[in-house]
């Protein structure tokens, strides 16, 4: 029981990083709460079901391709949408709403394109279940821990290592410094938006494939990286996994305590206790009250 | 004739609740997803003192005032110590555990099935079936949420509430309160908020979980946004579009099971030009630009 409790929780954790990376990096330059995020993360996973359904093509390129596609939608979103309400330096709330009717049309556009129901991307595939100390395992779930060990590696290193890390972490610091010091900030968002959309496109792909797929997913997964990364804290996106951890234990214990009807409710409870006594979340500094 | 009565209907429901959410968003400056929190509470309380207490109409106006005055006590502390985009997460929260009771508690709220067999308001006797009659008492509690706001909004406590969303630490600076302001704008704000679910669910005589979620609180605001918050005729003007405008997608004959999507597309659309071109929206004077958003 414990190990498959355990190995229920990594799962489960695994998915809320997969999310919370792709929706923190965006996050941190962007500085304000993109529902827009979610378009790529809903967008990837239809493409690959729409591409194996019209032509059966292999796996592998059909997820390459819906990982091209995410991309390109998240810059089209942050050049056509989101730039042109930067240079106006719309504030943060104008910015929120702009990227919530987007994400509504978007996922209206879905649920007329392929129906309002759920969908599988493996329809009538036997599961493969792999066992394990006494834990039982889709070969699907090990995809999705997998995948999450290997994007939080893949940009901790970018960020840390890489001439791109060093200007996005100098313009998520401070970005009116870095354009004084000659940075281009412009060129910063646009490949912070492509790579967080790729990202996003990946964690959708990964966890409709593990899971099941509907239009309305999008949003439910945004809430769950926005949680993520607020309790992990924002300025430091390591701090995603410790707070994935954190919530996906208490939700599976809790879930197999009672009944799984609170999962939303406790993770949304967490955020709030997290909110009111430590709002820089595990790893942040403390905030400044006013931001003048 | 039926139906124009129903369209006013719904326009004077979602004209208390935007009239009241626009006190927290256009006049205080903070964007709240959690209004239909209020709106179901509202609902929720005037069906449970209906059915389950059998009780007149007064006593569920009354207790669902007074329910969702406490409960936005209860979610507005928490929310209003922390500040911009970390308030419209705490709302977001709220929304969602909000959403997750209303669905999982049957024994009040009957569950996702929900309460059905809610009677019309009845008053000293009679009963107001008729449509009539619900948009006069709708119209009355529409216009008492006007007066209520404009009273506040154009008193001393109005004008503080202005220099707090215009600049937060400048009032504070000059002695004011603002938690204390912020909660009682709030409090009101979810009071008003109630009395929209109140009509809504003796005229409709059914509820469930899904009238009261997260993308009813977006329609509202996205109301606010499109009239115009700030001002009085704004959120007017909103509730009136966006509940008229969707109703001639009827006339054009699409199918019920993509009315709903292409309904929402449009409301999407709005959302995002207004946005980019006039984000005070039709009759507004708050563009959502205080000071301290512009680094």
């Amino acid at each position: 029981m414990a190990a498959q409790l355990t190995a229920n929780i990594a799962v489960l954790a695994a998915g809320y990083i997969l999310i919370g990376v792709s929706f923190g990096l965006v996050y941190r330059v962007y500085r304000f709460l993109n529902v827009g995020h979610a378009i790529p993360y809903v967008a990837a996973p239809y493409v690959v079901f729409a591409l194996q359904g019209l032509w059966d093509m292999p796996v592998w390129l059909a997820a390459g391709m819906a990982l091209l596609a995410a991309g390109v939608l998240g810059t089209l979103l942050d050049q056509i949408l989101f730039r042109t309400l930067r240079r106006r330096q719309a504030a943060s709330s104008v910015l929120l709403m702009a990227s919530l009717g987007a994400y509504i049309v978007f996922e209206n556009l879905v649920a007329l394109i392929f129906g309002n129901d759920v969908q599988s991307l493996r329809p009538g595939a036997t599961v493969q279940s792999i066992g394990w100390f006494g834990a039982v395992l889709t070969s699907a779930q090990l995809v999705v821990v997998g995948g999450a060990a290997l994007v939080m590696l893949v940009v901790l290193v970018t960020l840390r290592f890489t001439l791109f890390g060093v200007c996005y972490r100098s313009v998520a610091c401070n970005p009116a410094l870095a354009r004084t010091i000659g940075m281009n900030s412009e060129r910063v968002y646009l490949k912070t938006a492509a790579f967080g959309a790729v990202l996003a496109g990946l964690a959708g792909i990964l966890i409709s494939n593990d899971t099941h797929m509907e239009p309305t997913m999008g949003l439910q997964a945004l809430l769950m990286g926005i949680v993520v990364v607020i309790v992990g804290g924002r300025e430091e996106l390591a701090g995603c996994i410790p707070a994935a951890l954190v919530i996906a234990t208490t939700q599976t214990l809790s879930a197999w305590q009672s009944s799984g009807q609170w999962h939303a409710a406790i993770a949304f409870l967490m955020l709030l206790v997290f909110l009111v006594f430590r709002p820089q979340g595990f790893f942040g500094h403390p905030l400044k009250k006013a931001g003048i | 004739m039926e139906y124009m009565l129903h369209i006013a209907i719904l326009i004077g429901i979602y004209s208390i609740l935007a009239v009241s959410l626009n006190l927290v968003v256009g006049h205080l400056g903070l964007v709240s997803l959690a209004h239909a929190v209020f709106y179901g509470i509202g609902a929720y309380a005037a069906a449970f003192v209906a059915l389950r207490l059998d009780l007149p109409f007064p006593c569920g106006v009354v207790s669902a005032i007074l329910l969702s005055c406490v409960l936005g006590v209860l979610v507005g502390a928490p929310s209003l110590r922390v500040r911009d985009e970390y308030f419209v997460i705490t709302s977001f929260a709220c929304q969602i555990i909000a959403f997750s009771v209303f669905n999982n508690w049957p024994q009040v709220t009957g569950g996702p099935l929900g309460l059905p067999g809610i009677p019309p308001p009845g008053l000293l006797g009679w009963s107001l079936s008729s449509k009539w009659a619900i948009l006069v008492l709708t119209g009355l509690f529409c216009l008492s949420t006007l007066l209520i706001a404009h009273r506040l909004v154009h008193s001393p406590f109005g004008r503080v509430l202005k220099a707090i969303r215009e600049d937060e630490v400048f009032a504070e600076a000059h002695g004011k309160a603002i938690a204390h302001f912020k909660i009682v704008t709030f409090v009101i704000s979810a009071g008003l908020a109630s009395m929209a679910g109140v009509v809504y669910a003796h005229y409709i005589s059914f509820i469930d979980p899904t009238s009261f979620t997260l993308m009813e609180s977006i329609l509202v605001i996205s109301m606010l946004i499109i009239g115009g918050s700030g001002s009085l005729g704004g959120p007017f003007l909103g509730a009136i579009l966006l509940v008229a405008l969707p109703e001639a997608l009827r006339f054009v004959g699409l199918p019920s099971g993509v009315a709903a999507n292409v309904r929402q597309v449009f409301y999407g659309i709005l959302l995002v030009l207004f946005m980019v071109f006039r984000p005070q929206g039709l009759l507004g004077q708050y563009a959502f630009d205080a000071a301290r958003d512009k680094a």
